[in-house]
């Protein structure tokens, strides 16, 4: 499922301007306790579906294919095992309302968390210290393996030589990739800060800071969640 | 032969040469990083290969880490497994889920075995290789998909992850089988891999 252009372009500009990557993390750590203790079945679809829709802005465009499978698995392996009221029958199989209902909170639970997951995680996500610079290497590298030298052609390499050329080619792009890296651990690298931006007079105006009301405005989710918490269940 | 069970398991644990150790002890640091961008770069690739079931995965990510085997020391390979946890949980966005969890137990479970696997058959076969990458990948692929059963029973689906259990494990079985296959053949030909220090050289 893809954005369009324009919603997909005033979206990734909405977040540029008004949350950062860290802040955007720790909003979804603050949901995520609140989320696995929902209890009413009703609110935790709400919610997931809210995490998909908030996944699908950030990121652009989502696999739905996926987690709709999964909550399909997931839910007809609860009613499984029937006990409880009997809700309907499938031929004979007895399918219980209780079995059925304890699959689908874990099919929302498991697909609610990979969607605040996309949500709020993403590359660009820095960690502070030796942790955050050891995974800014990682990165580092795999730019370099995705990037610079024309794509491997595997298709062609193995129309050409069958596997052999396939093992060729592959080794020809990871030994340009791994020799044409510097020593990485050394001298691990740490992102650059931001530049200041120039006013047009040539000097230097201080970063603008980001709306505080915008700000606030994204720490209403967690803050609903917990309330919703209290919410009657059946 | 090892006298008692405490000393084989602490046998299976060390090597002589522990360690990827040049002459002057200067280890190549830029290995791990560079084999856990591998990981996250074929773990997009295997996103792209149409599954039957959303949890069969083929286990191209796991290539990095047997090639790694013989390579990189113990301490570095549970920083790879480490790496390519949490870089995936990154990549894909699936970090706070139980994707994250899956993944970090069937990568550890996949990676000791291994190992404990090829530190087995080398102490045994007094240097000779009586094991190969097909060995290795079947014994990391059973404890990943054991491990992620075991998880799969007591978190996700209770008693009823039995039913997953034989299709899981056959399908685990044939890919690690193959990419087994495929890593003993691109060992055997790439001079990168042929260019990197062994671990435990005697």
């Amino acid at each position: 499922m893809t954005l369009p252009p324009k919603a997909n372009a005033a979206c990734s500009a909405f977040f540029a301007r008004r949350a950062s990557p860290p802040q955007l993390f720790f909003i979804a750590a603050a949901c995520f306790p609140a989320f696995m203790l929902q209890r009413n079945l009703a609110v935790l679809a709400a919610e997931t579906a809210c995490f998909f829709l908030l996944a699908l802005a950030r990121r652009g465009k989502i696999n739905a294919l996926s987690p709709l499978a999964v909550l399909a698995c997931v839910t007809a392996f609860g009613a499984l095992t029937p006990y409880g009221r009997v809700w309907f029958r499938v031929g004979s199989f007895p399918v219980t309302y209780p079995a059925l209902a304890g699959g689908l909170r874990r099919a929302l639970l498991l697909d609610g968390m990979v969607f605040l997951s996309q949500f709020a995680v993403s590359p660009r996500l820095t960690l502070p210290g030796r942790a955050g610079a050891v995974l800014a290497g990682v990165f580092a590298c795999l730019d370099r393996l995705t990037s610079g030298a024309p794509p491997l052609a595997a298709k062609a390499a193995f129309a050409r030589g069958g596997f052999a050329g396939l093992f060729r080619a592959l080794d020809a792009r990871l030994y340009e990739a791994y020799y044409r890296v510097s020593p990485l651990a050394d001298k691990l690298p740490l992102p650059d800060p931001p530049p200041l931006p120039e006013t047009q007079s040539g000097g230097i105006r201080l970063r603008q800071a980001r709306r505080p009301a915008a700000s606030l405005l994204l720490a209403l989710p967690p803050l609903l969640m917990y309330a919703a918490l209290f919410l009657p269940h059946g | 032969m090892p006298s008692s069970f405490k000393e084989l398991g602490r046998s299976l644990l060390e090597t002589p040469n522990a360690g990827v150790c040049y002459d002057d002890g200067m280890k190549d640091k830029k290995l791990v990083p560079f084999l856990a961008a591998l990981c996250l770069f074929l773990s997009a690739l295997e996103y792209a290969v149409p599954k039957p079931l959303p949890f069969l995965r083929v286990g191209f990510a796991n290539l990095p880490l047997l090639l790694a085997l013989g390579k990189l020391c113990f301490s570095d390979m549970l920083l790879l497994a480490l790496l390519k946890t949490v870089g995936q949980g990154f990549v894909s966005g699936t970090a706070f889920s139980y994707v994250f969890l899956f993944s970090g137990a069937g990568t550890f479970a996949s990676m000791l075995a291994m190992v404990a696997v090829r530190r087995l058959f080398l102490r045994f076969g007094r240097r000779e290789r009586l094991v190969g990458f097909v060995g290795l990948n079947m014994a990391g692929a059973l404890a990943s998909n054991a491990a992620q059963l075991l998880l799969a029973r007591f978190v996700l689906f209770g008693q009823n992850a039995r039913y997953i259990a034989p299709a899981l494990l056959s399908a685990g079985s044939a890919s690690a089988l193959l990419l087994g296959l495929f890593a003993g053949g691109f060992a055997r030909v790439s001079r990168w891999y042929a260019s990197l220090p062994a671990a435990d050289s005697a």
